[in-house]
């Protein structure tokens, strides 16, 4: 026992040591030109993920596909490491990138690339994507929102590539549709009317938005507003904030009729979608599995919109991210190679052909293998999230030292909330939400 | 030890209670020093900048602005209140309930152990499950608990959605929710009081409500007070059951916020750590003083023996 | 012994103790007998809404099909190690410290534990990234020290303990320092006899926690060998929702052993009822 305790009083000393030495350690400027592109030794890198059950099975094939073909070809072999679900994944990285064991790539939302670029370990992919013999010649064919989205931070550089992506769309219960011959809405207005009539045909409520954060993030784009930007301006409340208030003035007007609904109480709209109490919402591509089984078909349509000029609707979901503290420069090309790979055509029509989650590339979605793949599946999310890639937005992330991007999102969901529930006005909601960020 | 001969009888015994006393607590020194002040030291420092690095423990703008903000955050102020009133609501409800059962278990029926682990059940039950079925209680069109009310003409209540409501439902899933352990605690407690004094008070023919308030009571009182400060403290700490009833979220329009529920979330959601932090010492400092109060308190009201 | 009236009230005292005990029990058995149902239900049936009670046909496969999405044995045989473990030194490290606040005098014992008690309100997980950092140094990552150590010092269970071992009459130790007893012996032959039921109570309770702790082993541990069961259970959770059914059914599981072992136990805490009763 004592000498248990000894060897731990010591190492506690080694560590405020390690502590105190840390800071001088700073990484040192980047030199961006010396890039490594060819690996002598035999380089194994670690990639941490937060995909489970079926995905993960399909992380494990596309990380047997890589080390078998490319990896085998260059000297790399990737370990992928479950690392829980995502707020776990996040915990985890944070606490390695303080003790210096982050792995050379990992899963993370933009939000957290914008946090973890406080670090300093945050690699720059810029260099690697436009060298002439390792880059991503076919760049443009991934879609431009992503694109964008993975360049949104100071400087427009690249500090991640996409990987895991979804979107939003409106599932009806068609069955309910075709009986009463109900038209699927395509514009707000059209939803209104149609949730009108549902109500008055069967006294429930017609519509759901399944995360009330995406609708007013979305629906302020939408009426023609901005939500914010990557320097992290809350632009939704300027001008007035028109955008916004005609975004809550929809909702309170039609939950208010009785017409539409949030999840509340039920967490999750797929329930009740499921069990026949509400006949249509707007929710994530990714769940699509969790009503596929409904005892009526379900039918998928693109999101509803205002109008085309503003056309809008959300995409979401992690990218990967490379790192190259205590790295060699070997193993960070090592795993941008990884990083390509997964964002690649043969990459990328493998993994949105085994999970849920939809095409990075323009290639993917027109190539056969993926159009029989949807026939087989019959799986329509597959056809209708694409087809929307011409309204893709993000929400842009940021971290400033009075809020983060999240906190702005929270502010929304609870402007949202307190319109619905608590009788709040627009304006005041708005007002709050603002106050809130200060 | 030359010098022994020199030192007073009660020195020596002074220097001995010192030694062997800081001996038998040197594990817990040691590894309460590594992983609990340390780690609490480096992040309460935190608190004092106005702005912080967490990679790089850099800090910028050291004083007190991080301690005003949470101060003065609306939510911080809500996360005071419904602590508040957890504290006087569930704490001692949920202490008498558990106390009762507790009373009712240790009575001598014959079927007692069997009920004993049926009330320990929750301890080990899966909590998503206990999640899910609180918020299927508190639905408000299919939830058992409107179902009975309406028995009695009530209309349905708003309980998960309405934010005036929320913080009710918190507070009785928060009641059930210490149940158990509260009771595990009692028995072991009842079980430690010596059943002389129960013979004696037989012999005599006390009556039975008197034996309860002049022996058992008394006889309880540490168990009592080891109960009121941990359930105290852990009423700061409501975090969970928050998260399992309202799908992590703080309730319906934030209006169940609690806390360390924000603590968690200036961490973890927007990781403005330094806001954690402070928001952190507040509560220590609050907890600080409850706790050196109730031990005040408990010199006069403590029955040791 | 007892008279016919009083014979009379007892029954009825039983019928009442028996009513209240019963109904207090469905309401806590509730969650439970729910996670077992919703282990043998269809996806389709546990998400329902307002929700099934009882599934249609019992699906057994759950149970199959659940343990087969994470490595279970292992993870097993790593969740028994850590908790025996860990159980096993928080006894000795909480015995030595609640004797040292009671029986001895020592320079500034009553700020030590007061300070100890605040330290009970840091929420762990504020603590936790630190520690990492800490056991990473120490070269502890994907080791049973790793998993272990860290929470072998528990304020709450000695605070626990301390209430009970200052109920030990004083004369006690009086008597047994007359006898020549050392302070050593005397702990372990009075003290800790005398406190049973509080120790095995601080076990069971540290044992549950152990092998429920979640994020701490998820930490530390980045090779499927080193990993424990609460791991797996993230395995039927994904961004959309969570495969209930399957979730149950490992829940299931995995609690088995922890209820064999408080059955096992049980009788240290209520061995004596008839002995501490309050029979009329």
């Amino acid at each position: 026992m004592k000498k248990l305790m000894l060897s731990l009083s010591l190492a506690a000393g080694l560590t405020s040591l390690v502590a105190c030495s840390s800071k001088d350690n700073k990484q040192p400027e980047k030199e961006k030109s010396e890039i490594v592109t060819t690996i002598e030794n035999p380089v194994t890198i670690e990639f941490w993920h937060a995909m489970a059950g079926t995905n993960q099975e399909a992380v494990e094939k596309l990380v047997e596909n890589f080390n078998s073909t490319i990896g085998a070809e260059k000297n790399i072999t990737v370990k992928p490491v479950y690392q829980g679900q995502y707020t776990d994944l996040k915990t985890k990285t944070t606490a390695a990138l303080k003790s210096g064991s982050v792995p050379a790539i990992a899963q993370a939302y933009p939000d957290w690339v914008a946090e973890y670029l406080q670090s300093g370990s945050v690699v720059e992919l810029d260099p690697y994507i436009n060298d002439e013999t390792v880059g991503i010649k076919d760049f443009d064919d991934i879609i431009e929102s992503y694109r964008e989205e993975n360049s949104q931070y100071e400087g427009g550089k690249f500090y991640s590539l996409p990987f895991n992506k979804s979107t939003e769309v409106l599932y009806y219960n068609k069955k309910f549709f075709d009986e009463n011959g109900l038209k699927v809405p395509t514009t707000w207005d059209e939803v209104e009317e149609v949730s009108a009539k549902i109500h008055e045909l069967t006294g429930k409520t017609a519509f759901g938005i399944d995360a009330p954060a995406n609708y007013f993030i979305t629906m302020v784009q939408q009426y023609g507003g901005e939500y914010t930007n990557s320097q992290g301006d809350i632009l939704f409340a300027e001008d007035g904030a028109k955008a916004a208030k005609e975004a809550l003035e929809l909702l309170k007007r039609n939950v208010d009729a009785g017409y539409w609904r949030l999840p509340g109480e039920d967490k999750y709209l797929s329930g009740p979608f499921m069990s026949e109490l509400l006949y249509m919402y707007t929710g994530s591509t990714a769940g699509y599995s969790h009503i596929a089984t409904a005892d009526f078909e379900v039918g998928i349509a693109p999101m509803p919109q205002i109008s085309d000029k503003t056309g809008a609707v959300i995409q979401q979901g992690t990218n990967v991210v490379v790192f190259d503290q205590n790295k060699s420069k070997e193993e960070v090309y090592a795993a941008y190679e990884f990083a390509k790979y997964l964002a690649s055509y043969e990459g990328n029509l493998l993994f949105s052909t085994e999970t849920s989650y939809l095409p990075i590339r323009e290639s993917v979605v027109s190539s056969d293998a993926y159009q029989n793949y949807v026939v087989e599946s019959n799986d329509q999310t597959k056809i209708v999230g694409p087809e929307q890639a011409k309204y893709y937005f993000y929400d842009p992330s940021f971290y400033k030292d009075a809020y983060s991007s999240y906190n702005v999102r929270m502010a929304a969901e609870k402007a949202v909330e307190s319109v619905v529930l608590n009788g709040v006005s627009p304006e005041q909601a708005i007002e709050e939400a603002v106050n809130s960020l200060k | 030890m030359k010098n022994k001969t020199n030192l007073s009888n009660a020195t020596k015994t002074t220097i001995k209670q010192n030694f062997l006393g800081y001996l038998y607590l040197l594990p817990t020194l040691v590894i309460t020093l590594i992983f609990v002040v340390y780690p609490l030291i480096m992040s309460f420092r935190m608190g004092f900048y106005e702005r912080y690095n967490y990679y790089t423990d850099e800090g910028s703008g050291f004083g007190l602005a991080t301690f005003k903000f949470v101060l003065t955050d609306p939510n911080f102020q809500k996360a005071l209140m419904n602590t508040f009133l957890i504290v006087v609501i569930a704490v001692p409800v949920s202490m008498i309930i558990a106390l009762a059962i507790a009373l009712l278990l240790n009575s001598g029926i014959k079927a007692s152990k069997f009920f004993q682990a049926i009330y320990f059940l929750p301890y080990v039950t899966s909590v998503i499950a206990i999640g899910i079925v609180w918020s299927w209680l508190f639905h408000s069109d299919f939830g058992y608990i409107n179902q009975f009310l309406g028995m009695f003409g009530v209309d349905p209540i708003q309980w998960l959605n309405d934010p005036k409501m929320a913080i009710w439902a918190l507070i009785i899933f928060n009641i059930w929710s210490g149940l158990a352990f509260k009771i595990v605690i009692f028995l072991s407690g009842l079980q430690n009081i010596d059943p002389q004094y129960y013979k004696a008070a037989q012999i005599d023919g006390t009556p039975k409500w008197k034996v309860f308030t002049r022996i058992t009571l008394p006889l309880l009182s540490p168990t009592v007070f080891f109960l009121t400060i941990t359930s105290v403290i852990a009423s700061f700490k409501v975090y969970n059951e928050v998260f399992a009833l309202f799908g992590g979220k703080p309730g319906p329009a934030n209006s169940c916020m609690t806390v360390v529920y924000y603590i968690y979330d200036m961490f973890y959601g927007s990781s403005q750590v330094h806001k954690a932090a402070a928001a952190s010492i507040i509560l220590f400092i609050i907890i600080l003083i409850i706790t050196g109060i109730q031990m005040l308190l408990s010199k006069k009201l403590v029955h040791y023996k | 012994m007892e008279s016919n009236t009083k014979k009379v009230t007892s029954v009825w005292a039983k019928v009442l103790i028996y009513t209240a005990l019963i109904l207090g029990a469905v309401v806590m058995l509730f969650p439970f007998i729910f996670m077992l149902l919703t282990s043998l239900k269809t996806y389709a049936e546990s998400i329902s809404v307002p929700p099934k009670i009882f599934p249609e046909v019992a699906q057994f496969k759950n149970y199959k099909t659940a343990m087969e999405m994470a490595p279970f044995d292992v993870y097993f045989k790593n969740t028994v190690i850590s908790s025996v473990g860990n159980t096993i030194l928080t006894l000795f490290v909480t015995i030595f410290a609640a004797f040292s606040f009671t029986r001895y005098k020592f320079y500034g014992s009553n700020v030590i534990f007061t300070l100890l008690l605040a330290t009970m309100m840091v929420p762990g997980e504020m603590l936790i990234i630190q520690n990492y950092q800490t056991v990473s140094a120490f070269g502890w990552i994907d080791t049973f020290q790793g998993l272990i150590i860290p929470y072998i010092a528990n304020v709450f269970y000695i605070f626990l303990l301390r209430q009970y071992f200052m109920q030990i009459p004083e004369q006690l130790y009086k008597a047994a320092k007359i006898d020549g007893c050392s302070d050593w012996k005397y702990l372990w032959k009075i003290m800790i006899p005398n406190t049973i039921s509080a120790i095995v109570t601080i076990a069971i309770l540290n044992f549950i926690a152990s092998w429920n702790a979640f994020l701490w082993p998820l930490l530390i541990t980045n090779n499927d060998k080193m990993r424990v069961l609460t791991i797996g259970l993230t395995h039927f959770t994904n961004e959309s929702g969570s495969q209930v059914h399957l979730q149950m059914a490992a829940a299931t599981i995995i609690i088995i052993p922890v209820a064999i072992i408080y059955l096992f136990l049980q009788k240290y805490i209520i061995s004596g009822v008839t002995r501490g009763g309050l029979k009329g």
